[in-house]
């Protein structure tokens, strides 16, 4: 027997010895403590190379005596006071594994996945619910039971709460080492594969046929930190799915209760649906009684899910993730202007999803952090559903030829070479003042621009958007846009809603109002018909006449107005159709006057606008000449407008379309003209606050359809009268001349002069009721009245 | 070869010398002058055993005994202007490759219908009708559509 064979077996009855305890940390170091602490020590900070915060995070300390510094893995951070531990780990370019933290959210505390060493705490911490401490080591289960050490004696050790813990340590002035965060330590990470291993025990194994596979937090994260082998040999336990409604599937089985959806929807979306059932292994999420969630951002809980628990229906096996071209853009389905990323395979657009934007890190905005940047700050990370599932109207119901409508009446394919060459002469036999042009609620500002050009060119100023009135007072931009902008509204404390309601006609300002009311209890009252809110509110009447009441301060909300520091007038833009909208704004200026509403450090006066188009369509000055036009035209030129009432046109005009939907505007049409879709095109899209976004095209466009601009080109060219600019630089140099804030692409340009310069009304304001702007929060276009998936969602969801 | 001599004659003179030409040629012998490959199969048949005709009318030869073992079991095809390997049914093809003992019809009675296609001989090369197009192709006559939206189609309102 030689020396190898006995060296070998002598390995083999260790081995056999050491897998006795059948352990699967994968750390042996922590086998040897003494060593792992040299260890930890011999890495103590001297010149460690430099790390970036995760995400590029930024922070803001607007005091300097409230800043605190601790220790992560060596590395010294300097935070504001109140950041937990999670967070100073992220300033410290550490990216902390968790799952039911999100920076949105309350903090739960419960997937116990962020647990990290501290130093002279007995056990791991779980570093989203603890906050970081200054100057002494404080340890905690959940942040209740608090031990305190000053200079490494113990001190206090009270049941007390973390926010506690804090004021006792300004209060005592306590000096001491500074906390010692851990992060990589072994303790850290055998605690993670721990947790990790506890989560998989009751977690499906079906990452193949599950929807969320390839952008699952559960997936990513064993990866990274779990081990590399189970031991659960038990049966795994299967949960009942819920019906949540059309929109959000549910396997509830891969549910691993982190409770992000259940704290989404009491805190942003307002519905206290969801909720944490039973306790143990029969735990679960549910909605107690079979009941759908109606909420007007339930699509959201989907991103949230970091498992495959809550799901798109819709995209339900449609697409892999990684199949996906993901293309930036703009959701034009009402004025807020979110911002999506627009997920396609080939021709077709599969899915849209929010984009991240904001002006600040990616914290919350009660840790003081920047809030000042100009960056655009609309959605934060959320979407409305509308915006998230209207994308299947994409693909029904679109025009793809030229199309005449022949002598009896019915349409008949053609060339763009025929279908422009009669649309041109028509033009030329017709008066210049009986010419018109209506801009629709989808039109971007360059193909506005090209059409307002063309139609003065040919010698009729009659060009309007729809949804902004027959005569639109577009001389300041401050009384037409959102003055406070939607991130500022964060800033209020009373608010005044005229004619608007905001939940159905912006649902993302509307989760920014609850946001405030919720955070600063802040008052809103509210003029207009009975409408659904999710936040508490004071109904105050219906009609114009209370707004005159407010003014002359009879009126008991007027007081609350007088009192607020910051107050916020939302004003709909459904306030434009009527007849004595300049007395409405008038009484509206009136208040904003007699509550100091617009000062030189607070704007509060605002237009809530209804749709992508109405914002840059004023800034265009698309305004007509005379509000009676649509009686006397001969010619109308219809640009993606549906929703124009055309019932007083004369039987004998000619009624061009040009758009990308077969909606109720082609039925007047005489000649139709196909034209893309936002997806398809690059276009400018001005938002309610005044911000400038462009649209992307992520798909290409269907059949013979051509960009909107191009297509007047093309028939000023017929025509005769040929237009300046050939490409879309030249025509947004065009654009610079008349609205240079279009071309400030992504930061909002506020309006220079404030509404107070407008002319006195002699005009009085009528007792017809409000009514409301929008019917239907799932349809209000061409592209979501043809959506299926919206359809379903208006007969399900609207009672 | 007096035997094969006398052999003719004897059909001759029972199915008349009109009839005997003709399946002549439908046996492919005329061919057989052109065709080595045919003329030598021919050759190869005197004294084998017909062990079987499968549907297409191929015939099964077997002969033991004086013949190299390997060679013992060939086809000759139905076809005599044109024949290829690809010809040969599933049921035959493991008799013939030696894989089976069993012959074709024996296959066939042995088993319930196992094959859920016909069997359908390998055409390439023969012409735009016999080549694969896939189902995207414009050339294949069920050619997919690749549309992905629907049009609008323009109705007759009021």
């Amino acid at each position: 027997m030689g020396l190898g064979l006995l060296a070998s077996r002598a390995l083999r009855s260790s081995r056999i010895i050491r897998n006795s305890t059948r352990t699967i940390v994968s750390t042996p170091e922590l086998k040897n403590a003494d060593a792992a602490a040299a260890a930890a020590a011999a890495d103590a900070p001297s010149d460690l190379p430099k790390r970036n915060p995760v995400g590029g995070a930024r922070v803001h300390i607007p005091n300097p005596d409230d800043v605190i510094e601790v220790f992560v893995d060596g590395y010294p951070v300097k935070i504001p006071k109140g950041m937990t531990v999670l967070q100073a780990c992220e300033v410290a370019g550490v990216d902390i594994p968790r799952f039911c933290y999100h920076s949105r959210l309350s903090i739960a505390g419960n997937c116990r996945m962020c647990l990290v060493e501290v130093e002279k705490s007995p056990k791991s911490v779980a570093s989203c619910a603890m906050p970081a401490l200054p100057d002494f080591v404080l340890s905690s289960n959940s942040g209740l039971v608090l031990l305190v050490l000053v200079e490494n004696q113990l001190k206090y050790s009270h049941c007390i709460s973390a926010e506690k813990a804090v004021y006792m340590h300004q209060t005592h002035d306590l000096q001491g080492p500074r906390m010692k965060i851990k992060t990589d330590t072994p303790i850290a990470k055998k605690a993670r594969e721990g947790v990790m291993e506890f989560l998989l025990m009751n977690h499906p194994l079906d990452c193949p046929i599950c929807d969320q596979g390839g952008e699952c937090d559960l997936q990513d994260q064993s990866m990274a930190f779990g081990s590399d082998r189970g031991r659960f040999t038990e049966m795994k336990r299967s949960v009942v799915d819920k019906n949540l409604g059309p929109l959000v599937k549910t396997v509830m089985t891969r549910c691993i209760q982190c409770t992000r959806c259940v704290r989404f929807a009491s805190e942003v979306a307002g519905v206290e649906d969801l909720g944490m059932l039973g306790r143990g292994s029969g735990e679960e999420i549910g909605t107690y009684v079979e009941k759908l969630m109606t909420s007007e951002l339930s699509g959201n809980v989907i991103d949230i899910c970091p498992v495959g628990a809550l799901t798109s229906k819709p995209f339900a096996f449609k697409a892999r993730n990684w199949e996906l071209k993901g293309t930036e853009s703009i959701d034009v389905t009402d004025a807020v202007g979110s911002n999506i990323r627009i997920d396609s395979r080939g021709p077709e657009v599969m899915r849209v999803v929010p984009r991240l934007n904001e002006g600040c890190p990616s914290f919350r905005a009660d840790l003081k952090l920047d809030l000042t940047s100009t960056l655009p700050d609309i959605n934060e990370e959320w979407i409305s559903d509308k915006t998230r599932f209207f994308y299947d109207g994409l693909k029904r119901q679109r025009l793809n030829d030229p199309m005449i409508r022949g002598a009896d009446g019915r349409f008949q394919a053609v060339s763009w070479r025929d279908a422009l060459a009669i649309v041109a002469e028509v033009m030329h036999q017709i008066k210049p003042e009986e010419i018109i042009g209506v801009a629709g609620k989808l039109s971007d500002a360059e193909s506005m621009m090209a059409l307002k050009d063309l139609l003065n060119k040919m010698g009729s100023n009659n060009i309007f958007c729809e949804g902004n009135g027959m005569c639109p007072n577009a001389d300041l931009r401050s009384g037409y846009i959102m003055n406070t902008s939607i991130s500022g509204l964060e800033k209020a404390d009373t608010f005044l809603l005229v004619g608007t309601q905001p939940r159905v006609e912006a649902a993302m300002v509307n989760a920014r109002i609850r946001k405030t009311v919720k955070a600063t209890n802040a008052k809103v009252g509210y003029v207009g018909p009975a409408a659904d809110f999710n936040y508490d509110h004071e109904h105050l009447g219906t009609d114009p006449q209370t707004l005159v009441e407010i003014a002359k301060g009879s009126h008991p909300f007027s007081s609350a107005l007088k009192n607020a520091k910051n107050p916020v007038i939302i004003v709909g833009a459904g306030v434009f159709d009527r007849d004595d909208k300049d007395a409405v704004f008038a009484a509206v200026d009136t208040i904003a006057k007699n509550n100091n509403v617009v000062r030189p450090d607070w704007n509060g006066l605002n237009v809530l606008l209804l749709n992508a188009a109405q914002a840059a369509a004023l800034d265009l000055g698309l305004v007509p000449e005379s509000d009676k036009c649509i009686d006397s035209a001969k010619f109308v030129y219809l640009m993606g407008a549906d929703d124009v009432n055309l019932d007083k046109l004369p039987d004998d005009a000619f009624v061009v379309y040009q758009g990308h939907h077969g909606d109720r505007g082609v039925y007047r049409a005489n000649v139709i003209l196909p034209a893309s879709a936002f997806t398809e095109k690059e276009g400018i899209y001005e938002n309610t606050e005044g911000c400038a976004q462009i649209t992307l095209p992520a798909v290409p466009t269907v059949g013979d359809a051509r960009d909107d601009w191009k297509i007047v080109r093309a028939l000023s060219e017929v025509a005769g009268v040929g237009l300046p600019y050939d490409s879309l630089g030249a025509i947004r140099s065009r654009i610079k001349t008349v609205a240079p804030n279009l071309l400030e692409v992504d930061e909002r340009q506020p309006a220079t002069f404030s509404t107070s310069l407008r002319p006195e009304v002699s005009q009085k304001v009528s007792a017809t009721p409000f009514t409301p702007a929008v019917e239907n929060f799932y349809m209000t276009d061409a592209i979501t009245r043809a959506s299926k998936i919206m359809a379903q969602c208006s007969a399900l969801l609207k009672k | 070869m007096a035997s094969v001599v006398r052999s003719i004659f004897q059909s001759i003179k029972e199915k008349g010398i009109g009839n005997f030409i003709k399946e002549l040629k439908q046996e492919g012998y005329v061919r057989c002058l052109a065709d080595g490959n045919l003329l030598q199969t021919k050759i190869h048949n005197i004294g084998a055993t017909l062990v079987g005709v499968d549907k297409f009318g191929n015939k099964y030869y077997e002969k033991l005994g004086d013949t190299q073992y390997g060679r013992h079991r060939w086809v000759e095809y139905a076809q005599k202007n044109r024949y290829n390997a690809s010809q040969v049914p599933a049921e035959w093809h493991g008799w013939l490759h030696h894989i089976t003992d069993h012959t074709g019809d024996e296959l066939l009675l042995l088993k319930p219908k196992r094959y859920g296609l016909e069997h359908k001989e390998n055409f390439s090369g023969e012409g735009d009708a016999y080549i694969y197009h896939s189902k995207g192709h414009t050339l294949n006559p069920g050619q997919r559509d690749w549309t992905r939206y629907q049009t609008w189609q323009p109705t007759k309102k009021e």
